[in-house]
């Protein structure tokens, strides 16, 4: 299988010293549905948003489909991010609009500024979100606002606006953290089989190991903004989970080191 | 743990800070009287005198009715004309001064230029106008925009700056561009709040509009300023009628737009 992204010696300083990646390497084929596990502030969403350049890496260099990301123009840019779908810990969906209007924000990459501006969706676009919807098990609720839905509906939309990019790679930081263990499952099982289906490739971070060695085909254990584990989930051992989720020296930056990381993503 | 020791609630530095605060109003107030000359008899007696005035004011005049209710109609043309106007440009340039979206040098170049204005009244910037256009509402419109456009470059940056950063993040992972984003990720999320400074604006514009007149910028104001320099104050207990119910039923009509919109809020929840 040829290689999708090639992420090599990825460094990441925030703005008040902090390290949040040290040199991570590793390359992700297509179809591969890779899990990424470890502590708070390990540097899982550093490295999530620094493959779509949501965040610039401070060192090292990231290869989207034969396209270095750090040199990307602003086309280039825009070209590789609407081909990476990226799902949200909270969601992130539009409150104020419907669910049909927030999955059509997937092609907003695709658009004109003028058309997208206006809301102004061709009907293949419109037939494609209610394809995605169905598939979801979203289809009754297409004119409902986002913020009437519950925690797992709306995580499920958050999947589908990522689908309908129509996307190589699908990016998920941390989708179930804030759902329940009934909602998790349903979550993850459409994200997986979604993927799986349609041959997308799929980085997860997760914090739930049980998870992450039911669905991952493989898994990166990162600590301390190091990857110390990359491999099948068979082989992911106690000693090595235990590796993982080893307490680092710099574990009292734990929460401060989480702070940045959010405001660092800002526009 | 002591239970009959005296349990403060109140940190002793913010006690401090209540009685030097609290001493220093008593203080600015005390010197105030002192430095306008008030005194207490002197105050009685103008406050009689205003009870007589009002008397005369009350025992109204309404002969004048079609000059007063065309000012009026006037007043609240220019009200319009500089809240949209206004609203519409600050729409704009609030995406350039909010601090979420936009780049720093814009941010503090935009709401530098909005504190400057804003820190002028509405009241000179219309004579500014008037000096140097002549008498008519088309000042009063310019001066009440120029004031309006400050106030709600601040109150639309202010409400843009609180949408939640995972809107902007969420869209612009999916390749939108800034217009997209600021289109469909930061407009949805503050329609509600940018209508609501707007019809506060207006509210506010149709009562300054009012008194735009008295620096000839015309309108009602304009009425009230003739009536009480001919001392017809019968008249001019008229014209602030007028106002009263002008600015009153303005802001009912909000008042009452407002509460369907939480109805509807309520029915869909």
């Amino acid at each position: 299988m040829e290689s999708l992204l090639s992420v090599k010696d990825v460094e990441k300083v925030y703005d008040n010293g902090t390290r949040a990646l040290k040199g991570v390497s590793f390359e992700l084929k297509e179809g591969e549905f890779a899990v990424i596990i470890g502590r708070s502030g390990a540097g899982k969403s550093t490295l999530l948003r620094c493959i779509n350049r949501l965040i610039s890496q401070s060192r090292g260099s990231i290869v989207f489909k034969g396209i270095k990301t750090e040199k990307a123009s602003k086309n280039e840019l825009r070209k590789i991010r609407r081909e990476i779908g990226m799902i949200f810990q909270h969601y992130n969906l539009i409150d104020r609009l419907t669910v049909i209007q927030n999955v059509l924000h997937g092609r907003l990459g695709y658009m004109s500024n003028f058309h997208g501006i206006f809301d102004l969706y061709n009907r293949c676009d419109r037939r494609n979100a209610l394809r995605i919807l169905e598939r979801v098990g979203m289809e009754k609720e297409t004119l409902k606002r986002a913020d009437q839905l519950s925690g797992g509906q709306k995580q499920r939309v958050g999947i589908s606006r990522a689908m309908a990019q129509n996307p190589s790679l699908m990016l998920a930081d941390e989708p179930i953290a804030s759902l329940d263990p009934v909602s998790s499952g349903v979550v993850m099982d459409s994200l997986h089989n979604i993927c799986k289906e349609d041959g997308i490739s799929a980085i997860v971070s997760l914090h739930q190991v049980d998870f992450a060695i039911k669905y991952a085909s493989r898994i990166i254990g990162i600590r301390d903004g190091l990857i110390v584990y990359d491999g099948d989930p068979k082989d992911l051992t106690e000693s090595a989970i235990k590796e993982i989720y080893k307490k680092s020296p710099d574990d009292r930056m734990e929460n401060k080191d989480e702070n940045d990381e959010e405001k660092a993503i800002a526009v | 743990m002591k239970t009959d020791s005296k349990i403060t609630i109140i940190p002793e530095n913010q006690k401090v800070f209540y009685i030097v605060f609290f001493a220093a109003v008593a203080i600015l107030y005390i010197l105030s009287i002192f430095q306008l000359k008030l005194n207490l008899s002197g105050g009685l007696s103008n406050f009689l005198k205003a009870f007589e005035f009002m008397g005369k004011m009350l025992n109204m005049d309404f002969s004048e009715w079609k000059d007063v209710l065309y000012g009026a109609l006037e007043s609240i043309s220019v009200a319009v004309l500089a809240t949209i106007i206004s609203a519409v440009l600050a729409f704009f340039v609030s995406f350039m001064a909010a601090s979420n979206v936009s780049v720093n040098f814009l941010t503090w170049f935009w709401k530098g230029i909005a504190a400057g204005i804003r820190a002028v009244p509405t009241l000179i910037w219309t004579l500014i106008f008037v000096a140097y256009l002549g008498l008519g509402p088309f000042p009063g419109v310019l001066g009440l925009c120029f004031h309006s456009f400050a106030y709600l470059v601040k109150a639309f940056s202010q409400s843009i700056e609180e949408v939640k950063e995972g809107n902007i993040e969420a869209l612009k992972a999916t390749g939108a561009t800034w217009l997209q984003i600021m289109a469909r990720g930061v407009v949805p999320p503050t329609k509600t709040a940018l209508i609501s400074w707007t019809a506060l604006r207006f509210e506010f514009n149709v009562a300054a509009s009012s008194i735009l007149g008295l620096v000839g910028a015309g309108g009602i104001g304009h009425e009230l300023s003739r009536a009480m320099r001919s001392f017809e104050f019968e008249q001019a207990g008229f014209v602030v009628l007028v106002i009263f119910l002008m600015s009153f039923g303005i802001e009912m009509l909000f008042h009452k737009l407002k509460l369907n919109v939480d109805k509807r809020k309520l029915k869909r929840q």
